[in-house]
């Protein structure tokens, strides 16, 4: 189990190398770079622009600024924002608490739906709910989720006037109620794609449990009904299920950027799109870091899990 | 060979709502393409009478706030959206498939080296990834239609690499290599004609997940720029309060647009996923 977590932590690490070196580069090779955006208010003469360049190090070929980058982010100095001349780490850890509430919430509020209604339907398969429930995936996936923000905000906070516009909590004032009513339509939207996705994946796992040995014997033995979903098939159809979270991860950070940015959600994913526009690259840099640690961790998380889940898998 | 495409064709018919979506496929592109024309509409013209004024006769939905029609944005917006979907697409076809054969035929190392790169590519947040590509460039539709494309490779060379190697165990590859023939013969007439019907299904489904990739970058901001209309970058529109709030002609018609495209180019995924698979019953 240990060699196995090492050997994947070690391919962790190159991968995300990969990844790291990929954007500075791309970020390197783009015209307009940040010293054109810096100097473009200011008229510089050519001495002090190439004085700046060299103070800020970018006189220095892209390879050796790569190397020395890295050698300073695994040091924890993730740099400076051009934009801010804040720390890039202050920044990003200023901004990681809201977007996890964002995320936990919405991941939280498709398992807690997600996975009972999908329970639910495979008690029934081809009934009324599956076939509603079939209609909720398909819309989920066929409505942008910009357009479906826009329709909720359109509704409840313009027409009904029931829920705040945006940000994450009213001017002033900080209360946990207030909180939760900014959240609703952000969960709203961020959830429902994954809430079907679970759906569908737990009435597919548990449709492919019940015709199994091990459910038969439950059966004959005369188990409760409740005590043979719960027990016997649900624990076998959670693996599948797991397997989904893991999956959808990159796809509910790439949600939460456009929702947070539409919502004003003070929130990583709305520092990258501000620092996208500004092209405040020690920001791009650490943020798509941030990213990527976060999708390597959990599919490391997600691995170890399964071994817990499912005495069958071995590691070795 | 043709009997088999009938066959296909007629299997196809009789899936009622692939049939509906085509159906309404084909009549957005016409209205797309010929109604403008028709009524004499074009989207860049300012009506110096109508500034952010609501549907009236002479403007069936309005006009924006520098008084352009907006039917007629709307309509070459959606020209534009269709457009980069259909690129995108098959530059992540381009690029995907024939990776997958390489990776499926060659399993050893180079399978293993670009199958690598392809679980890379899935497990980051390919909006992410996309957002900071594409603000990298200034952003125009060429480079749209290439990083949504290039970005789309690794679903085509996982479905192509998992095929290719259940096939090139068959006899008649083997026979083909015995008898001397270069491997890319063997790849482009033995393997590719065997593992392509899935890339179909996966094609008509990635064109409309390729049009909402790039509304979504044109409503953040960083995708078609005006003032060259898209469906998302008039969505964007909405993101001003009065807009959003008095002026949803402006935004909504984009929006239900985009709905309904995505929706029927999905139903005739379906119903190409069903013909093409023989178990399937009609």
């Amino acid at each position: 189990m240990l060699k196995y977590i090492t050997k994947r932590l070690l391919v962790s690490i190159v991968v995300l190398i990969g990844i790291t070196f990929l954007i500075f580069m791309l970020s390197n090779l783009a015209p307009g770079g940040p010293l054109d955006l810096l100097t473009s208010e200011a008229n510089l003469s050519q001495e002090a622009y190439e004085e700046l360049k060299h103070s800020l190090g970018l006189d220095k070929p892209a390879i050796v600024r790569y190397v020395l980058w890295l050698s300073d982010f695994l040091k924890g100095d993730w740099g400076t924002s051009y934009k801010y001349g804040t720390e890039v780490s202050l920044l990003i850890s200023q901004r990681i608490g809201p977007t996890l509430l964002l995320m936990g919430c919405s991941l939280g509020v498709a398992i807690l739906i997600g996975v009972p209604l999908g329970i639910l339907v495979a008690g029934k398969p081809y009934g009324t709910l599956d076939y509603a429930s079939n209609a909720f995936a398909f819309m989920g996936q066929a409505i942008p989720t910009f357009f479906y923000s826009l329709i909720l905000m359109f509704l409840f906070s313009i027409k009904l006037k029931w829920l705040p516009l945006m940000g994450m909590h009213t001017n002033g004032v900080l209360t946990v109620g207030d909180t939760i009513k900014h959240l609703i339509m952000p969960v709203m939207v961020l959830s429902w794609h994954y809430t079907a996705t679970f759906i569908r994946h737990t009435r597919s796992a548990m449709l492919e449990v019940k015709n199994s040995e091990h459910v038969k014997t439950a059966k004959s033995k005369g188990l409760s009904h409740s005590t043979i979903v719960i027990k016997h098939e649900f624990r076998n159809a959670l693996i599948p299920v797991v397997t989904q979270i893991g999956l959808q991860v990159p796809l509910l950070i790439g949600g939460s950027v456009v929702v947070e940015q539409i919502f004003s959600w003070p929130g990583i994913g709305s520092l990258l799109v501000t620092s996208i526009e500004n092209r405040d690259y020690p920001v791009i840099m650490g943020v798509s870091c941030m990213v990527a640690i976060a999708v390597l961790i959990t599919n490391l998380v997600l691995d170890i899990l399964y071994a817990r889940l499912d005495p069958r898998i071995s590691y070795k | 060979m043709s009997k088999k495409i009938n066959g296909k064709w007629e299997r196809f018919k009789k899936h009622k709502l692939a049939m509906i979506g085509l159906f309404t496929l084909i009549t957005l592109i016409l209205i797309m393409v010929f109604l403008p024309m028709i009524i004499g509409i074009d989207p860049n013209t300012f009506d110096k009478q109508a500034y952010g004024k609501g549907p009236s006769a002479q403007h069936w939905l309005g006009t924006d706030d520098l008084g352009r029609d907006i039917l007629a944005r709307t309509l070459y917006g959606g020209r534009i959206s269709l457009l980069v979907g259909l690129c995108a697409v098959c530059v992540s076809a381009v690029i995907g498939v024939p990776l997958g054969l390489l990776a499926g035929y060659y399993e050893s190392t180079l399978g293993r080296v670009i199958m690598r790169i392809a679980d890379i590519f899935i497990s980051f947040p390919s909006m992410v990834l996309m957002l900071v590509v594409v603000a990298m460039f200034d952003p125009s539709i060429i480079i749209l239609i290439l990083v949504i494309g290039i970005i789309g490779w690794p679903k085509y060379t996982r479905l192509v690499y998992s095929s290719t190697l259940s096939v090139r165990q068959k006899d008649y590859v083997e026979a083909a290599k015995v008898s001397g023939c270069k491997t890319p013969i063997i790849l482009a007439k033995y393997i590719l004609p065997n593992v392509i019907s899935p890339v179909w299904v996966t094609l008509t489904f990635g064109i409309a997940s390729a049009i909402l990739t790039e509304s979504t970058l044109s409503f953040l901001g960083v995708g078609v720029q005006p003032p060259t209309a898209s469906w998302g970058n008039l969505i964007r529109e909405a993101l001003g309060y009065t807009i959003l709030s008095r002026k949803p002609w402006i935004w909504m018609p984009s929006g239900i647009l985009l709905i309904i495209l995505t929706i029927s180019v999905n139903f005739i995924g379906d119903g190409i996923r069903d013909a093409l698979d023989p178990q399937t019953k009609l």
